[in-house]
C-alpha cells in the first residue's frame, strides 16, 4: 500500500471512538461510543472484524485485559491506535473537510 | 439444594444468568477459537447483562440473537477463507474421527441407525420426485391439461372422458386452447411379420403427439387427412418396435405393416424414451371418427389440450363447460341437454401430470410420512445414545472448561461431531438407497408410473445432505445443549450424582424415549390398518374361485380375417372345443372380459316394468359377452335359474343372465329377476328384449378394492330386432381351469389348439385369473409391506430405547437399590419399582402415539379397504401390543436389578 491508506467509513468510525476513549477502548465501549454519537445500532461482529482488518492494516494494536466480571469471567481486548493509525484518521478528516467545504448552506434544504 | 439464596462463595456459572445458549453455541460455531473469540463473546454478555437490567430480560435476548445473526453473516464468510481457522476445523474433524473411531461400537449403531432413516427417506424421496414433483417430460408440460368431464348425478363425481363430439366442438370453437387431442390406449394385431402378434398400440387425433411436442425421430406425424375414414392407411411404430421388429431399420419408412388385417403405411418412427401418458405403445393409429356420424356420447377417450399462454386451468374449465350445449346442438342423435342436465355433466379440466400420475400420489406421500417417522426414531435413538456417551464425558468436558475452553467452543465442537455422524450416515443411507430403490421398484405397484424417471439426481442428492444435517442438528442440539455447559464443580468431584443436571439429564432421556414410543406406535397402527385391509380384500368374493388354477388369454377375429359374424361363432366354438380337448383342462369358455381384466364395456339397460321419466338418463350397467360354461369354469355360484347354452348361441337365443347386486336393484328378492326382460337402452330404437334366466353372484370386476359391479351376461352373438343382422363379439378371452398344477404350463398347447383353427389369430394378454386379481391389490399389498417394514425398524428402535433407558436408570441407582434391600426391601418390589417407571413411561407414551395416530391416520383413509382410520381394534390392540414389547423390554433391567446383592452394591461406592 502506498503512503496513504485510505479508510472505509465504519473503520473510521471505529477508530475515531478508540482514540476518543483512550485507554477504555475495548469492543462493547466502542460499540457503546459509536451508537451513542450516531444514533445507529452497531453489530458486534462488524465491529469486530473492523478491528481485526485495522490491526492488519497497522492502524491499531490490541491487547488483552484479564478476565472480568461481569462479562462472563471473559477478557476485554482493548484497541489503541498506532501512529500510522492516528495520520490515516487526520488525513481522512482533512479529506472530508475538502469536500465538504463550501457545501453547508446547500445542506440546509435537506434537513 | 435450596434454589434462590445464593451461596456466598465459590462458582456461580450456574445461577447467574446467560445470554440465550443457542445463540452462544451457534456464535461458538463461526468464532475462532482463544482469547480474540472470547472477547467477542464477553463484548456481547456484556451489553446483554446492560440491556437486560435497563430493558428487560426479553428486550436483552432479541437483542443478542439479532447480534448473533449478523455476526455469524459477517464472520462466516471471513471464516471460509482464513487458512488458520480452515486448519483448525480440519484438526478439529481430525479430532472426532479420532474419538468416533475408538469408540466403534457407538459409532457403528449411531451411523447405522441414522443410515437406514436417511436411506429410506432418500430412497422414497426419489420415487416421489420422480413421480410427483419433476415436470412431465414435455415441451412447456405446465401448460398441457387433461380435458375430463364429470357426472355427479348418475355416479361419475369425475373421470368422464372426453367424446369425439365434444373434442371436434372444442378444437372448432374453444378460446384458450392452443391446441386440443384425444386418444386411447387399445391393443391390435398385427399379421404378416412372424408370428400373429397382439401390441399394445395408442390411438389418437393427428394433433395429439405435435400438441405434446414430440418429434418422430424419422419420418412426420400424422396429417388431418390421414384421421379421416377416407383417408389413407397409416401407422407409426414406437421406438421399441422398431427395433424389435425391423432392427431399427432406417428404410423402414414406405413399407406396409398389417395392422388389425389392414395393410398400412409406415410414415414415421417416435423416438426413444417416450412414454407417452403411461402407454408403452409398439404402434400409433390415427382414430379416422367420421365427423358426419357423431352423436353425443361415446365418453370413452381421455383429452388432452395445450393451454395459451397465461390462461389459467380455471379459465380452460369454463370455456370447456360452455361448449357442452354447443356439441349436443352440432352432434344430435346421442344425449339430449335433459340428460346431461339430470347427470349434472359438467367439465374437469385439470393439469395433465394428474392424469398421468393417478392414484399412486396418495400412496407416496403416505410413505414418505411413513420414513419421515422413522427418521425421527432414529434421530431419538441417537440423541438418547449421544446422552449416555455424554454422561461419560461430562468429566472430560468439565476439565475442559475449567481450563479455559468456551462455553460456545465445547458446544460447536459437540455439534461437529454429531454433524460428521450424520453425514457418515447420510453416506451410509445412500448407498442403502440405491439398493433400496431397486427394491422398491420391483415390489411397487405394476402400474408406478413415470418408473424410468426416478433416480439418484441432484435434487435427491440435495434432499439426502439436507435432512442428514438435519438430522444431525436435532439429535446433537439435545447433547450440546445438554453439555455445552457442564456442570463444572459437580462434575469434578467424584461420584457427583443425583444432581439438579443429572435430574434434567434424565428428563430428557425420557422425552425421547416417550417421543420414540408414540412415533412408533403411529406406525404400527398404519399397519395395524394395513393388515386389516388386506385381510378385508382376501375375504371379498370377486366372483370366481380358485384363481390360479385359471388361466386367461385373448383371441381377436378382425373382420379382414372373416367377415361374417356366424363364422366368428364358430370359429370360437371350435377353438373352445379344442381348448377342452387338451389334456389337463377341466373346463374351459370365452367372454369378452375376464373379471378384472380391465376390458370394461357399459351401456344403457332399459329393465320390462321399469319406464323412464322424459329425459330421466337410463341407468348404465355393465355388459359381458360369453359363450357357454362360463360361471362353471370361473367358479361363480348360481344363485337362480340357469346358465347360458351352446343351443342358445346357436338358436341365437334371447336370453341373459344378471349378477345379483343387479337383481336387487329392481326386486327385493334377486331370484324374482328369473323370467324377466330387459333390453339393449338405444334413445328411439325399439331393440328387442331378452329373458333373464338365471341370476350368479356379484363380481368385483374394477378390482376387488371397489365395490362390485352390476352386470349383464349378454350370449356372445345377437341378432337385431328383425332377426336379419347379426352382432358377434370379434375379441374374446378364453378362461381355462386346468385340472391341477399351473395353468400357464398349458399355453403351448392352448396355443396349438387356437392355431388349428386360424394360424393368423395372435393370442394375447396371457394371465391367470390370479394376476388380475393381485394387480387390483398391488398397491394395498405394497402399502402395506412397506409401513410393515417402517414400523418393524420403528418397533426395534424403540425397544432399543426403552431398554437403554431402563438399564441406564438401573446402573445408576444401584447403591439406592442397594440401601433399599439393606433395608429390608424384597426383590420383588425392587423389580416392581423398576418396572414401574419404565410402564409409565411406555403409558405416555402409548397415549401420546395413540392420539396422533388418531389424527394421522385419517390421511391414509383412502388406501384403507373395509376398515375405519380410526378402527378401534386395531388401536387397542397396537396399544397393548406396544405396552407389552416395552414391559418385555424393561424385564430384564428389572431382574438385573432385583440379583443386586446390597454389601457389592454399598462397597462399589
Amino acid at each position: 500500500m502506498g503512503d496513504r491508506t485510505f479508510l472505509g467509513e465504519f473503520e473510521h468510525l471505529v477508530l475515531a471512538a478508540a482514540l476518543r476513549l483512550g485507554e477504555g477502548a475495548y469492543g462493547a465501549a466502542l460499540m457503546r461510543e459509536i451508537e451513542e454519537r450516531t444514533g445507529r445500532s452497531v453489530q458486534a461482529g462488524s465491529v469486530y472484524i473492523t478491528v481485526q482488518r485495522l490491526e492488519e492494516k497497522g492502524l491499531v494494536r490490541c491487547t488483552l485485559g484479564e478476565p472480568t466480571e461481569g462479562r462472563g469471567g471473559r477478557p476485554k481486548r482493548f484497541v489503541t491506535p498506532t501512529p500510522a493509525g492516528v495520520r490515516a484518521l487526520a488525513d481522512h478528516r482533512e479529506a472530508m473537510l475538502r469536500i465538504w467545504d463550501g457545501l453547508e448552506a446547500d445542506l440546509e434544504g435537506g434537513r | 439444594m435450596s434454589r434462590g439464596a445464593p451461596r456466598p462463595s465459590g462458582p456461580r456459572r450456574r445461577a447467574a444468568p446467560a445470554p440465550p445458549r443457542l445463540a452462544t453455541g451457534l456464535l461458538g460455531l463461526v468464532l475462532p477459537p482463544g482469547s480474540d473469540g472470547d472477547a467477542l463473546l464477553g463484548d456481547m454478555e456484556e451489553l446483554w447483562r446492560e440491556r437486560r437490567a435497563g430493558r428487560g430480560a426479553l428486550s436483552a435476548n432479541l437483542w443478542y440473537l439479532g447480534q448473533t445473526l449478523g455476526a455469524v453473516l459477517h464472520l462466516l464468510p471471513r471464516q471460509l477463507n482464513d487458512k488458520s481457522i480452515m486448519d483448525h476445523l480440519v484438526r478439529q474433524l481430525r479430532h472426532i474421527v479420532r474419538r468416533l473411531a475408538r469408540a466403534p461400537l457407538f459409532t457403528g449403531v449411531a451411523v447405522l441407525t441414522l443410515a437406514v432413516g436417511i436411506g429410506s427417506n432418500t430412497a422414497i424421496f426419489s420415487v416421489v420426485d420422480g413421480v410427483l414433483l419433476k415436470p412431465l417430460p414435455f415441451k412447456d408440460s405446465a401448460r398441457l391439461v387433461g380435458i375430463w368431464f364429470k357426472a355427479p348425478g348418475v355416479g361419475f363425481p369425475t373421470g368422464v372422458p372426453d367424446s369425439p363430439a365434444l373434442h371436434y366442438t372444442i378444437a372448432a370453437s374453444n378460446h384458450t386452447f392452443e391446441d386440443v387431442g384425444m386418444y386411447k390406449i387399445g391393443t391390435a394385431s398385427v399379421t404378416g411379420v412372424g408370428d400373429p402378434e397382439q401390441v399394445p398400440v395408442m390411438r389418437v387425433t393427428w394433433r395429439t403427439i405435435p400438441l405434446l411436442g414430440i418429434r418422430p425421430l424419422l419420418g412426420r406425424t400424422f396429417t388431418e387427412e390421414e384421421d379421416t375414414p377416407d383417408g389413407p392407411q397409416t401407422v407409426i411404430l414406437g421406438y421399441g418396435y422398431w427395433q424389435r421388429r425391423f432392427g431399427g431399420d432406417r428404410t423402414v419408412l414406405g413399407r406396409t405393416l398389417t395392422v388389425d388385417a389392414v395393410a398400412r403405411e409406415i410414415i414415421g418412427v417416435m423416438p426413444k424414451g417416450v412414454d407417452l401418458l403411461g402407454s408403452d405403445a409398439d404402434l400409433y393409429l390415427p382414430f379416422r371418427f367420421n365427423q358426419k356420424t357423431l352423436g353425443m356420447g361415446d365418453f370413452s377417450y381421455p383429452g388432452i389440450g395445450r393451454l395459451k399462454p397465461g390462461v389459467t386451468v380455471a379459465e380452460a374449465d369454463a370455456d370447456v363447460a360452455r361448449m357442452i350445449p354447443l356439441a349436443v346442438e352440432r352432434y344430435p342423435g346421442g344425449f339430449t341437454q335433459g340428460m346431461l342436465k339430470q347427470a349434472r355433466f359438467a367439465a374437469d379440466v385439470h393439469p395433465l401430470k394428474q392424469d398421468v400420475v393417478g392414484d399412486v400420489g396418495k400412496v407416496l406421500w403416505v410413505l414418505l410420512g411413513t420414513v419421515g417417522i422413522v427418521l425421527l426414531i432414529a434421530c431419538a435413538n441417537v440423541a438418547n445414545l449421544f446422552l449416555v456417551r455424554g454422561e461419560g464425558r461430562q468429566r472430560e468436558l468439565a476439565v475442559r472448561t475449567a481450563m479455559g475452553a468456551s462455553r460456545g467452543t465445547i458446544f460447536g465442537e459437540l455439534l461437529l461431531e454429531s454433524l460428521v455422524l450424520a453425514v457418515a450416515g447420510g453416506l451410509v443411507g445412500l448407498a442403502l438407497a440405491f439398493g433400496g430403490l431397486k427394491l422398491l421398484v420391483a415390489l411397487g405397484p405394476t402400474s408406478l408410473p413415470r418408473l424410468q424417471e426416478i433416480g439418484i439426481d441432484p435434487t435427491v442428492l440435495g434432499f439426502t445432505l439436507g435432512i442428514s444435517l438435519l438430522a444431525g442438528v436435532l439429535f446433537g442440539l439435545f447433547p450440546a445443549l445438554r453439555h455445552g455447559e457442564p456442570d463444572t464443580v459437580s462434575a469434578l468431584k467424584e461420584g457427583g450424582r443425583g444432581s439438579s443436571a443429572g435430574k434434567r439429564q434424565h428428563l430428557a432421556r425420557n422425552a425421547l424415549v416417550v417421543t420414540q414410543m408414540a412415533l412408533a406406535l403411529v406406525l404400527l397402527v398404519g399397519s395395524g390398518l394395513m393388515i386389516r385391509s388386506f385381510r378385508a380384500l382376501r375375504s371379498v368374493q370377486p366372483g370366481f374361485t380358485d384363481p390360479r388354477q385359471v388361466v386367461t388369454f385373448r383371441v381377436t377375429i378382425p373382420s379382414a380375417e372373416e367377415k361374417n359374424p356366424a363364422q366368428v361363432v364358430l370359429d370360437y366354438q371350435q377353438m373352445v372345443d379344442r381348448v377342452r380337448a387338451v389334456p389337463g383342462v377341466a373346463s374351459a369358455a370365452v367372454t369378452s372380459s375376464a373379471t378384472m381384466d380391465g376390458y370394461t364395456s357399459n351401456d344403457a339397460i332399459a329393465v320390462q316394468g321399469f319406464p323412464l321419466e322424459k329425459d330421466q338418463i337410463p341407468p348404465i350397467r355393465r355388459y359381458k359377452w360369453i359363450g357357454e360354461d362360463y360361471f362353471a369354469t370361473v367358479g361363480n355360484p348360481l344363485l337362480a335359474g340357469r346358465s347360458i347354452t351352446r343351443s342358445d348361441i346357436d338358436d341365437r337365443a334371447r336370453v341373459v343372465v344378471v349378477t345379483e347386486d343387479f337383481a336387487r336393484d329392481y326386486w327385493p328378492d334377486p331370484r324374482d329377476a328369473v323370467g324377466k326382460r330387459l333390453r339393449d337402452f338405444v334413445t328411439g330404437q325399439q331393440t328387442p328384449w331378452y329373458e333373464i334366466v338365471g341370476v350368479v353372484g356379484d363380481i368385483h370386476d374394477d378390482g376387488v378394492n371397489k365395490p362390485s359391479v352390476p352386470t349383464v351376461f349378454w350370449p356372445q352373438v345377437l341378432r337385431d330386432a328383425y332377426g336379419d343382422t347379426l352382432y358377434a363379439r370379434r375379441s374374446m378371452a378364453f378362461v381355462v381351469r386346468a385340472k391341477s398344477g399351473d395353468p400357464t404350463t398349458l399355453m403351448p398347447e392352448l396355443r396349438k389348439a387356437v392355431w388349428a383353427v386360424n394360424p393368423n389369430l395372435p393370442v394375447a394378454r396371457v394371465r391367470t385369473l390370479a394376476q388380475w386379481e393381485a394387480r387390483s391389490m398391488a398397491s394395498t399389498s405394497f402399502t402395506l409391506i412397506m409401513l410393515g417394514i417402517a414400523a418393524g425398524v420403528a418397533l426395534f428402535l424403540g425397544v432399543v430405547g426403552i431398554y437403554g433407558v431402563i438399564s441406564y436408570v438401573v446402573s445408576q441407582r444401584t447403591r439406592e437399590i442397594g440401601v433399599r434391600m439393606a433395608m429390608g426391601a424384597e426383590s420383588a418390589d425392587v423389580s416392581r419399582m423398576v418396572i414401574r417407571e419404565a410402564a409409565v413411561l411406555a403409558g405416555l407414551g402409548v397415549v401420546a402415539g395413540l392420539a396422533a395416530s388418531w389424527g394421522l391416520t385419517r390421511l391414509m383413509a383412502s388406501l384403507l379397504y373395509g376398515v375405519s382410520p380410526s378402527d378401534p381394534a386395531t388401536f387397542a390392540a397396537v396399544g397393548v401390543l406396544l405396552s407389552l414389547v416395552a414391559l418385555v423390554a424393561s424385564w430384564v433391567p428389572a431382574y438385573r436389578a432385583s440379583r443386586v446383592d446390597p454389601v457389592e452394591a454399598l462397597r462399589f461406592e
